[in-house]
């Protein structure tokens, strides 16, 4: 009778070293989530399927390293960004803005889930790190009200907090559409001019978008549409372009945009 | 250890025995629905790695088992696994 032995020492059998902390691993996670909250290409507006791998590997995740503020934070951005799915998208396929959603379409468990999981981050102590304010400044609108009482002097400032230990111009340019809510849109231009020439935001179109916005709100309907008309060659998104050049027409006619009424 | 695997080779018990260096040597190819995939080691993800095999003609899985701790006291803290093998040879057919 032949028999093999095989051997397994304890030494290969270590678990291999100690989980890293979470920030590589959340980081590659959120590139993910952010792929499929908004599909860089193609038609669809996002990909939820990517999302909620994610957000499901982000809960593992949370649980594993409990006492991360930083992953709760994560996990909190998640659920409150997954919690605006079903409004984000019109069934036509036309992308929603935020403020223009439907809230009564947003998750409310995500949403409790998201608010949990920001008094964890919270309950652990520390300052508040990247992923935790973006989640809280997510909260403020789930916290509002009604959709256009979010506090946009509260969100002003953790959008500074922000830039303050992540410093980014897409940031600066989130921070310049709150301050523009807060405290009129010349505020909101004047953060915007000062980013104006970033070499990030020259590639992609938000920029010329929210210009476009705070210009069309002044009242310089000419310079707005040049600013929309420049956002739509720039956005690969289809379903943006569409909604953009449509912006851009109505500084012809502006009779026409009433953004709280249904197109 | 030589001397103890000498003894063991004589009496006919041994038929085989070697040890392997760190998977940082090695390689895995891998054959999936006709695909080849091959990754250079370490194989970081393996929960544990074969370290050394040794081949034992005996008579019963219980005289096998009675080698272990002899190998294992020579080999340091892990463990073995031990496998029955084809009574024949594959390369005899």
């Amino acid at each position: 009778m032949r028999f093999m032995m095989l051997m397994i020492p304890d030494v290969y059998q270590k678990p291999g070293p100690a989980p890293a902390l979470p920030d590589p691993r959340a980081i590659a996670e959120m590139g993910v989530f952010n792929e499929g909250y908004a599909a860089t290409s193609g038609s669809a507006w996002m990909r939820s399927e990517l999302c909620d791998e994610a957000l499901r590997l982000g809960r593992v995740l949370a649980e594993l390293a409990s006492a991360e503020p930083e992953v709760h934070g994560l996990v909190a951005l998640m659920e409150l960004q997954s919690s605006r799915f079903r409004a984000r998208v019109r069934a036509d396929g036309q992308p929603v803005l935020l403020l223009e959603q439907n809230r009564a379409l947003w998750d409310p468990l995500l949403i409790r889930r998201g608010l949990a999981a920001i008094d964890r981050a919270s309950g652990l102590g520390g300052d508040r790190g990247n992923y935790t304010l973006q989640a809280s400044i997510a909260a403020c609108h789930d916290r509002a009200p009604s959709a256009d009482e979010p506090d946009w002097e509260e969100i002003s400032a953790l959008y500074a907090q922000l830039g303050r230990i992540a410093p980014s111009p897409v940031v600066e340019l989130n921070r310049a559409v709150a301050v523009s809510m807060a405290f009129g849109a010349q505020a909101g231009l004047d953060i915007l001019d000062l980013v104006a020439d970033d070499p990030v935001l020259r590639k992609n179109h938000y920029l010329p978008s929210v210009r476009g916005d705070l210009l069309f709100k002044l009242g310089s309907l000419e310079a707005a549409r040049a600013e929309f008309e420049r956002a739509a060659r720039m956005t690969r998104n289809e379903r943006e372009r569409e909604l953009l050049l449509a912006r851009a027409q109505t500084c012809v006619s502006p009779d026409e945009w009433l953004p709280d009424s249904p197109r | 250890m030589g001397a103890y695997i000498q003894k063991l080779a004589k009496s006919g018990v041994l038929t085989a025995t070697d040890g392997l260096l760190p998977s940082s040597l090695g390689a895995k190819v891998r054959l999936s629905s006709g695909k080849l995939t091959i990754t250079d080691g370490r194989f970081t993800e393996a929960k544990e790695l074969i370290a050394g095999f040794a081949i034992l003609n005996v008579e019963s899985e219980a005289e096998a088992i009675s080698h272990a701790p002899d190998f294992l006291r020579i080999a340091g803290d892990g463990e073995t696994e031990i496998r029955r093998m084809y009574d024949t040879p594959a390369y005899w057919s």
